[in-house]
């Protein structure tokens, strides 16, 4: 296989890597740049703890091939937090209990922001709706959604 | 996944010369594909990236019609406030494919290129009577969409060609309309039966009825013959009842792992009855937002 040159922009920063063109932004995130926030669940788009925001809008790196990525912005989990403050939504989940495991955590703050950063007043429908691709085996949702108001509150002082 | 090279079009003219090779295929938003791709779809080598061609990517009246371009995601079809007022059909089956990561990323042009009978955006379209344009290095042609889908996964697209848009006729505002959807989920679901359904009622008679039901035959499909015997009828629970049954008689549901024959014809059945009851009756708009 021919290599491909790939250059984007990650959290606000501009990456340049060569890698192979049967790899997806999933791979390219965790194994090339080392942000292993980023979960791979399912690689089939099922499960949402890869999910990660691309040119504003919430996708899952696991769809993405990584020749597509070329020329966009990516936002991941570690990019969240500024200044070493927490992001009100991971203070959020932290606080209402909405983290067990951990594992789909990164995947559902990811989904949320998306959500708050279009919508700063969703109702619990609408929280449930911009969630809906994410799963989690260990909360049964409630604290996450409890989590996700919480920091839209806090969001909107 | 297995090695395979992969090409880069910035144009639809960098797609038509990289379709010389026809056993290329091409990835859009790559949702349906990459699964496929992961479970060993062994015989793809070289792939043809076209998330790049903007020209594809647009939502426009043109004379009294919508063009939308094959590259538009569902969320900009959602985003957009001609798809959701002039198409709220559509609007609504957008609102239930998959999740919000999905919509970011699937194209109308994958959903009809992908062909499922179960696809979301192919009853609506239906019942408004939707043509698709087609393009290679040969030309462009366009051909109404019942003659593009031609059964599960099967499409008319011909060896060098894609899909460049899609065309369709708005309902008028004299419409009732509603998508239903129904799966094993409110979202992430493929549908076990959709039905799209608009209806016009004027001087107290049925003066237009548009009935698209999906995942219960080879390709999605319009009732013809249910439509036929409601056009003109006065609306009442005997006329309602007898154009269900004819609906669930047209269609050809087989049994898989999502739900049997059967299920699928009363779920048919029995979504048309009360959707024809409550959109005769009640007020005029939207029925379902989400299901």
């Amino acid at each position: 296989m021919k290599t491909i040159n790939l250059k984007f922009t990650v959290n606000g920063q501009l990456c340049q890597i060569i890698t192979l063109p049967n790899r997806t932004l999933l791979e390219v995130l965790r194994e090339d740049l080392n942000l292993t926030g980023t979960k791979n669940g399912c690689e089939v788009g099922e499960c949402g703890a890869c999910t990660v925001i691309m040119d504003g809008n919430p996708v899952n790196a696991c769809l993405v091939l990584a020749s597509q990525v070329e020329g966009h912005c990516v936002e991941t989990i570690e990019g969240i937090s500024s200044h070493g403050q927490l992001h009100p939504l991971q203070k959020a989940f932290i606080e209402s209990g909405a983290v067990q495991c951990g594992f789909c955590t990164p995947g559902m703050i990811m989904a949320s922001k998306s959500l708050l950063d279009k919508n700063p007043d969703p109702s619990k429908q609408e929280i449930q709706k911009a969630l809906e691709g994410n799963l989690c085996r260990c909360t049964g949702y409630v604290k996450i959604i409890e989590a996700v108001q919480k920091a839209a509150k806090e969001m909107r002082k | 996944m297995q090695p395979f090279e992969v090409f880069v079009a910035h144009s639809c003219e960098e797609i038509c010369q990289l379709l010389h090779v026809p056993e290329r295929v091409l990835i859009a938003g790559g949702t349906d594909l990459i699964p496929q791709l992961r479970k060993g779809k062994n015989s793809v080598r070289e792939v043809i990236d076209i998330s790049h061609v903007q020209e594809l990517k647009y939502i426009k009246k043109l004379e009294n019609k919508i063009v939308i371009g094959a590259l538009t995601t569902f969320s900009e079809m959602i985003d957009s406030s001609i798809v959701h007022v002039e198409a709220p059909l559509l609007w609504q089956a957008a609102n239930q494919i998959g999740s919000p990561m999905t919509r970011s990323r699937a194209t109308i042009g994958g959903n009809l290129a992908h062909a499922s009978p179960a696809a979301d955006s192919i009853p609506p379209l239906l019942c408004m009577d939707a043509t698709i344009q087609l393009s290679s290095s040969k030309g462009d042609r366009i051909i109404p969409l019942e003659q593009f889908l031609l059964g599960p996964g099967l499409t008319a697209l011909q060896s060098g060609e894609f899909i460049k848009s899609i065309i369709f006729t708005p309902l008028s505002q004299f419409f009732e309309y509603a998508y239903f959807k129904n799966g094993a989920r409110k979202g992430m679901s493929i549908a076990i039966t959709s039905l799209a359904l608009a209806l016009s009622i004027k001087n107290g008679k049925i003066n237009d009825i548009r009935i698209g039901v999906g995942a219960a035959a080879p390709t999605a499909k319009r009732c013809i013959k249910a439509e036929e015997f409601l056009m003109g009828k006065v609306p009442s629970t005997e006329i309602w009842l007898e154009g269900a049954c004819i609906a669930a008689s047209e269609i050809a549901p087989i049994d898989d792992i999502r739900a049997s024959k059967d299920y699928r014809r009363k779920s048919v059945e029995s979504t048309l009855k009360s959707a024809f009851v409550e959109m005769s009756s009640g007020e005029k708009g939207r029925l379902h937002e989400n299901h």
